[in-house]
């Protein structure tokens, strides 16, 4: 046992392997964090669907309890023998409860296998590759499609930082200077995918598809660029961990309730920071290719947009870098907008010096072993507040995102172009200049 | 072999620049040209990363894979690429293209060689040690490609505000004369491609 | 003139700011989100759903009495009234059929039997639950009036061959149908 902690000790102790075994633990976890809000946006997206048509959507799709006997379990009703087995009456609330739950048929979970049982489909389906297509080019685009929002969403924090006794550990998998950039950036690659996939798809529909994606994609990254320059003059840094840092405890770009953000010159900056938001999620909208933005694949003129030809898995990566895409974007929303993944109200800074008093009087000599303990974990308490602070806004946001699918018709083309080019466009480089203005006169 | 995982990693990268620099050449399908173009894209910007020059790095992607490459992909593939594929080459347009390359590469070769460290291992690193054109105080200063794993440190001042500073102090005129050139451009180019109305 | 213009309205520049519209329809959706969790949804007494928002949950509550009567279920062969087979076999529903689905072995009547007039009758008929459409023609086309589409709508097998339906199935779920063909009868 002493070995297993001494070679622990020495292997982080290191500062090499200390900062290599914490990144791998971070990029595991936002790896799965992605993958699972993915999985989780698809069944918001049906469900909500489904609620706001009047009807349930996926629900029904369960463990159903068969397989459960499938797999030894010889009895027919398990739910009643349960019931039995803690003395709960058949006609009580609960057995009822369980009952409406259908607990007697199947481990429902509200339908939230449904996106697995989808998965398994498309694993499962036949992979066809048309004769006539471009195959290199064919095979590269979905990963160019799912690769990038995956890569961009390295530089987002999903909470602050931590003191172990090993060093820090900055909540985000790679703190760069040049944050937002870098979600830009790789977030505007995953337009080659989808041009190379209607391009090598070697059919008129698909290279449509492609082609509108291609200019759309260009056109709204300019204006997302140019509506986010407001922001960037007023926290004058580019990296994302220290805009959170600074809404955490200056109030939030659009919330300025507490700390510094009680300023006059916060208040004024909320028209400019309005307009940018405006700009700023609509784009991000038209660069996820959601409604009413999804030009690039609308089904009643384009058959099925850039992955018509498309298949099985080939199919499923294009469907998985589109949802990816839009809680990359969703998460890059909330960071800039609304704080990440702080809790607000001044409470990301009491909560710190709360955890920075704990340690010390843990770390004493005097301590009682619950104030020791305490002290460990007091780091770690706050970090996972503000992880779930990040993941409700996160799963509210994906909800806007839902809900505005659902709401909104597809835009014409052309509208989407004009909108891009001469209104996002001008009242972006107004915005900029309104910004400085006010950040230069308002002191 | 006492070579670090940085300089393997910057050969590595330049070599994989050069290589897919050769593919654009090489290759005869305009659309695998232009993707080899955006690899090669890529290794700088990876190179520029190593050296602590995240900016231009990322720069690099989002500017020219993420904006020009596209819409160079945009016109080639509406080209004809059979038609493409098919060309061949004339001997006098490969010999005068070889000559102008050969006058290039020279160049290229002198510049490089009178830079300061040039004829260390890692030419680019050494490079970025003794920045000869960037004359702030407060310079990055990896002591070797890749730098102490990329963390940012407090107190040191990124290669943005570095970038900004130059170009808006010391370089601004040229900055400003080349943006005026673009635009100037920009209408050029509007005033041209615009269908003039008979009437 | 081939067309007529249209009359566009004008758009004032709240309307095309279009913010406001983007509100409304957002809150109209979310009450019908709401609605449907809370089970208020509009309509909901009509349909007597149970479910989530207008849906009547499938298995445990079905729409059997709201079946219209133009509903086109599985199609089956009927019995006259006098219990005969009213199929003559002609084949002209297997010809018809565009998803060959019917298969027709006619076969001869029994001269001794009532309706020994009609000569012919079907030795097998079989009609292919996997390949139907649903589409009727073979109850259009039928000049016997003998193949009609039934009201079942509920075709879930377990069992692959069972989708295969036989005479005596077919004959089973279509019944007697009443109204008298003369056509066959030894008076005629």
């Amino acid at each position: 046992m002493q070995f297993i902690i001494d070679c622990w000790n020495s292997v982080m102790g290191d500062p090499t392997w200390f900062y290599l075994i914490t990144t791998i633990a971070k990029l595991a976890l936002m790896f799965i964090l992605l993958l699972l809000f993915v999985v989780l946006s698809v069944w918001i997206e049906r469900r909500i669907a489904g609620w706001i048509q009047d009807r349930p959507g996926p629900n029904r799709t369960g463990i159903p309890i068969h397989l459960l006997q499938r797999f030894g379990s010889k009895e027919k009703q398990p739910l009643k023998k349960w019931l039995e087995y803690f003395g709960v009456p058949a006609n009580s609330w609960i057995a009822k409860l369980c009952t409406w739950l259908r607990l007697d048929r199947e481990i429902p979970l509200f339908g939230l296998i449904q996106p697995m049982a989808d998965g398994a489909k498309l694993f499962l389906k036949q992979e066809m590759t048309p004769s006539y297509v471009r195959k290199g080019f064919f095979i590269a685009a979905p990963m160019f499609v799912l690769g990038p929002p995956l890569i961009a969403a390295a530089v987002l924090p999903f909470s602050s930082s931590v003191d172990t006794c090993y060093g820090a550990i900055n909540m985000c998998v790679a703190n760069l200077n040049i944050g937002v950039l870098w979600i830009f950036a790789f977030s505007g690659l995953s337009v080659y995918g989808l041009t190379l996939a209607g391009w090598a798809s070697n059919s008129k529909f698909p290279f449509i598809g492609g082609l509108r994606a291609t200019a759309q994609l260009i056109s709204y990254e300019v204006a997302m660029g140019l509506s986010i320059i407001p922001l960037l003059m007023m926290f004058s840094t580019l990296n994302l961990q220290e805009i959170v840092q600074n809404q955490a405890e200056n109030g939030w770009t659009l919330v300025p309730l507490w700390g510094e953000g009680l300023s006059l010159q916060r208040w004024v900056l909320l028209l400019p920071m309005c307009i940018s938001f405006l700009i700023f999620v609509t784009s991000v909208f038209a660069e996820a290719n959601r409604t009413p933005f999804d030009m690039a694949e609308c089904e009643t003129d384009l058959v099925g947009g850039y992955h018509t030809e498309y298949s099985s898995m080939k199919f499923a990566s294009f469907f998985m870098g589109e949802y990816v895409a839009m809680v990359v974007g969703s998460a890059l929303v909330i960071t800039l907008f609304l704080g990440g993944w702080s809790i607000g109200l001044g409470a990301d800074v009491c909560l710190a010096d709360w955890a920075k008093a704990a340690a010390i009087t843990g770390s004493d000599q005097a301590a009682t072993c619950w104030q020791s303990i305490l002290g460990c974990c007091a780091g770690w308490i706050v970090v996972l507040l503000q992880f779930v602070a990040f993941i409700v806004k996160l799963v509210a946001f994906v909800f806007f995102f839902v809900w505005v699918r659902w709401t909104l018709p597809r835009f014409r083309f052309d509208q989407v172009m004009k909108l891009s080019w001469l209104v996002f466009f001008e009242i972006a480089v107004i915005n900029i200049l309104l910004t400085a203005a006010i950040l230069y006169f308002i002191q | 072999m006492d070579l670090p995982i940085s300089q393997i990693l910057f050969y590595l990268f330049a070599l994989a620049a050069l290589v897919s620099a050769f593919g654009v050449v090489a290759f005869r399908n305009p659309v695998s040209s232009a993707m080899c173009m955006a690899a090669c894209f890529g290794f700088v910007a990876a190179i520029f990363f190593g050296l602590g020059a995240e900016f231009l790095g990322i720069v690099q992607i989002m500017v020219y894979a993420g904006a020009v490459l596209v819409l160079f992909l945009f016109v080639v593939m509406m080209l004809d690429v059979k038609k493409e594929e098919k060309l061949v080459v004339s001997l006098p347009a490969a010999l005068v293209g070889t000559c102008i390359a050969a006058v290039f590469a020279g160049m290229i070769t002198n510049v490089s060689l009178s830079l300061p460290g040039a004829t260390d291992c890692c030419p680019m690193a050494a490079a970025c040690e003794t920045p000869a054109n960037v004359q702030s105080n407060t310079t990055p200063n990896p002591s070797k490609f890749g730098g102490p794993l990329a963390a940012p440190k407090s107190g040191e001042r990124s290669d943005t505000h570095i970038l900004g500073e130059m170009i808006f102090t010391k370089y601004n005129i040229p900055f400003a004369i080349l943006s005026f050139a673009l635009l100037s451009a920009c209408v050029g180019t509007v005033a041209i491609s615009r269908k003039l109305r008979q009437d | 003139m081939s067309y007529t213009p249209i009359k566009r309205p004008k758009f004032s520049l709240a309307d095309r700011i279009y913010i406001v519209a983007i509100a409304k329809g957002l809150c109209r959706t979310f009450k019908h989100l709401v609605l449907a969790l809370t089970r208020r949804s509009r309509h909901r007494e009509d349909f007597n759903s149970k479910g989530i928002g207008l849906c009547m949950p499938f298995p445990e509550q079905r729409w059997d009495e709201r079946l219209p009567e133009y509903y086109r279920g599985a199609p089956t062969l009927v019995r006259g009234e006098d219990s005969r087979e009213r199929c003559v076999s002609c084949q002209l529903c297997e010809f018809i059929c565009p998803a060959r689905a019917i298969t027709v072995t006619p076969g001869e009547v029994d001269p001794a039997s009532p309706c020994a007039k009609q000569e012919k009758a079907p030795k097998e008929f079989t009609i292919d639950m996997f390949r139907c459409i649903y589409c009727g023609m073979c109850e259009e086309v039928c000049p016997e009036q003998a193949i009609f589409m039934s009201q079942e709508y509920l075709i879930t097998l377990t069992d692959r061959d069972k989708g295969i339906r036989d005479k005596e199935t077919l004959y089973k779920l279509g019944g007697v149908r009443k109204g008298l063909v003369n056509k066959w009868n030894d008076h005629k």
